[in-house]
């Protein structure tokens, strides 16, 4: 079965019908015991009445006739009794008893202990009956008791049928209970479906209420929730994303339409076609740049992208890329100097490292004004290596910081269009650190500068 | 010199044939897949540019029969797809270069050159342009007698755009060259280093050589 209130139903149902039967079982037995024991009893008492008045006054069928006329007259639990010689003559028994229960049917005292054995008479009636031996051994009696058990087994009979219409009672009522009980035991479940399955993506702000549910099933809300709320984030990024680069593709293609139009609205010299062309070439460009940016971004999320991994002396490659910025560095006025032992090593994509490196360079330098430095330096870490770019520029302000390393984020939103600055640099160093298992870290304070680290395995 | 071009995008087989015949090859171009193979069997070409996704038979096909049947002719793959297995299987089935679209003309043609160039011609040993002299053996430079004072960069960078007179150099194409930068820089810090160049052997004399051709890149020649 697979619904866990359907399995709940059952074993809720199960194990109370159990108890009930059980009990009534226990119940039902200890009354047969109980029966059993006084019939017990009362034979018992019979023939020892019995013996008595054997020794008492011999066997004389005046007194004996008596007696059993008193025990026959009884209405219920009718009672036989016989009293035998030694030779078996009956000396009196209860009239009609040798036509129910003949002397023979019943045990043979000689070899019954005087225990109690149930014989069925000739009438079919069940009867309880005890043989004893009275008197001196030589001269003995035998005495036969036979007490009727119709009556009893009537009535457990009828004990019986209650307890059968007891026992269908119970079963349907636990099951129902049972079944009660499941269902609001899954009902906080339900409730999470519910909600559940009515969130798309445009209601990924929908949250189940955990005010009312219990423990086990809200820890289960607080995860779903949870998830629910990190969907609903990547989402957002997502579709922000998406429409940050709508946002970037537009002002390039804008530009360039707009350009081209009036440039065809008349006739112009070759000069003038020839800068409009230029123009329109740099567009192309940076929008190339911004594809190749947003290819490199979306494939480096996806999770089998491979590196080619190469053993890298890092001063060696380090000083590639300072010397690449050098002359940018010297032009600006900014010191680039580099600081880092000539023997540490990294295996790492070069191609990818070196476009890391170059990212925070040229960063660090556009962010430096005339007069800063701007160093690398490089440090082994045990099993990791540190790679910084430290600068002495203007520095990011505190709330920028937590959001450098998103795509299209600029903390100097003017800047955005004219610097050919595509606002994607720290992503891509980011999701080449995370491809080589590492990270990147800036630290900065507005107006002392800025260091940026790029910790990777070596 | 001929090149094949195998091309299913109209408007980029209409601007390829245009510039390379205007850079002084013959260009033949074919739309289909299966046209492009049956031309490049029965003709010899001194350069083909492969398209991959193209209708009749696609261009990996295309190159792993050429290559079966011990073809030598240089092919350059173009192709929107740049997934490194994509790059790599292209090189596998015997590409010789792999340009991903959208690419600059200029890397195209530099690309088709050296690629030409690397199958026949001997090494140069000095080049001249005016009054320029560029020893690549000794590595020294002079103009007009005067010994030119470079950093081993400069001289790098002047030997490249030397060696490839009369051609553009893209930005992309020189970092790669002489910084071993392999991916597109998103700086103008080439712009800076030939800018200084520029200083030691145009500055002082008369005649410019060394032009900026706005938005393509840099070229070297007497205009």
């Amino acid at each position: 079965m697979r619904s866990i209130a359907g399995r709940l139903t059952v074993w809720y149902t199960a194990t109370s019908f159990s108890l009930v039967l059980v009990a009534t079982g226990l119940l039902y037995w200890t009354l047969v015991q109980n029966m059993r024991a006084d019939d017990q009893r009362m034979l018992a008492d019979k023939v020892q009445v019995l013996r008595t008045l054997l020794r008492e006054r011999g066997a004389d069928p005046a007194t004996l006739k008596e007696v059993e006329w008193e025990w026959a007259a009884r209405e219920y639990e009718q009672v036989f009794v016989r009293v035998l010689t030694a030779a078996n003559t009956t000396v009196v028994e209860t009239p009609g008893m040798s036509t129910v229960l003949p002397a023979q049917a019943l045990a043979n005292p000689d070899a019954a202990t005087s225990g109690v054995v149930e014989v069925r008479g000739a009438d079919g009636r069940l009867f309880r009956t005890v043989t004893a031996v009275a008197g001196e051994p030589a001269a003995h009696h035998v005495i036969q008791v036979a007490v009727d058990l119709t009556h009893e087994q009537e009535m457990l009979a009828g004990y019986r049928t209650r307890v059968w219409v007891v026992l269908g009672l119970a079963l349907g009522l636990s099951a129902f209970v049972g079944h009660a009980i499941a269902r609001r035991g899954v009902r906080p479940l339900e409730q999470i479906a519910r909600t559940a399955r009515q969130i798309t993506s445009s209601s990924l702000d929908a949250r189940i209420a955990q005010a009312r549910l219990p423990s086990e099933v809200a820890s289960l809300a607080t995860t779903f929730n949870e998830m629910l709320a990190r969907l609903q984030d990547s989402f957002e990024r997502l579709s922000r994303f998406s429409a940050d680069i709508a946002h970037e593709l537009r002002t390039p293609v804008s530009n360039l339409r707009g350009e081209t139009e009036v440039t065809l609205g008349r006739a112009r010299t070759p000069e003038e076609y020839r800068d409009i062309l230029s123009s329109s070439l740099e567009e192309y460009e940076r929008l190339s740049r911004l594809i190749d940016s947003l290819l490199f971004l979306a494939r480096a999320e996806h999770p089998e992208t491979r590196i080619a991994r190469e053993h890298l002396n890092l001063r060696r490659e380090l000083k590639t890329v300072v010397d690449f910025y050098e002359g940018s560095a010297s032009e600006k006025g900014v010191t680039l100097t580099i600081d880092v032992p000539p023997t540490l090593e990294i295996d790492a994509d070069r191609t990818l490292f070196q476009r890391a490196v170059e990212n925070l360079i040229a960063n660090a330098l556009a962010y430096t004004p005339s007069g800063g430095t701007v160093t690398v330096r490089a440090i082994a870490d045990g099993p990791h290596c540190e790679i910084q770019v430290v600068d002495t520029g203007r520095g990011v302000a505190a709330e920028d910081l937590p959001h450098v390393f998103d795509r299209f984020y600029r903390a100097d939103k003017s800047r955005a269009s004219t610097s050919g600055n595509l606002g994607l640099g720290l992503a891509i160093v980011r999701s080449i650190a995370q491809l080589h298992g590492g990270r990147v870290e800036l630290d900065s304070e507005l107006g002392q500068g800025t260091r940026a680290t790029l910790i990777l395995p070596t | 010199m001929k090149i094949l071009v195998i091309e299913d995008e109209p408007k980029t087989a209409s601007y390829l044939r245009r510039g390379l015949s205007e850079h002084g090859f013959v260009v033949d171009v074919v739309r289909r897949g299966d046209e492009g193979l049956h031309l490049a069997q029965s003709r010899d070409y001194d350069a083909i540019l492969l398209d991959i996704m193209l209708p009749g038979r696609d261009g990996w096909s295309i190159l792993a029969t050429l290559r079966n049947e011990r073809c030598p002719t240089p092919v350059l793959c173009l192709t929107a797809r740049d997934a490194v297995a994509d790059r790599v299987r292209g090189l596998e089935l015997g590409a010789d270069d792999y340009l991903v679209k959208p690419f600059a003309f200029s890397e195209l043609l530099a690309r088709v050159r050296s690629m030409v160039r690397r199958s026949g011609a001997p090494p140069v040993e000095l080049v001249r342009i005016g009054d320029l002299t560029v020893d690549l053996v000794r590595h020294r430079a002079s103009r007009g007698g005067k010994r030119l004072d470079l950093t081993a960069k400069e001289f790098l960078l002047l030997a490249l755009l030397a060696r490839r007179t009369g051609e553009i150099l893209s930005r992309t194409l020189i970092a790669e060259q002489i910084w071993d930068m392999n991916f597109e820089s998103d700086t103008n810090v080439v712009e800076v280093h030939v800018r200084r160049l520029r200083s030691k052997v145009d500055d002082p004399f008369e005649q410019r050589l060394l032009h900026t051709v706005r938005g393509m890149g840099y070229v070297l020649e007497e205009r």
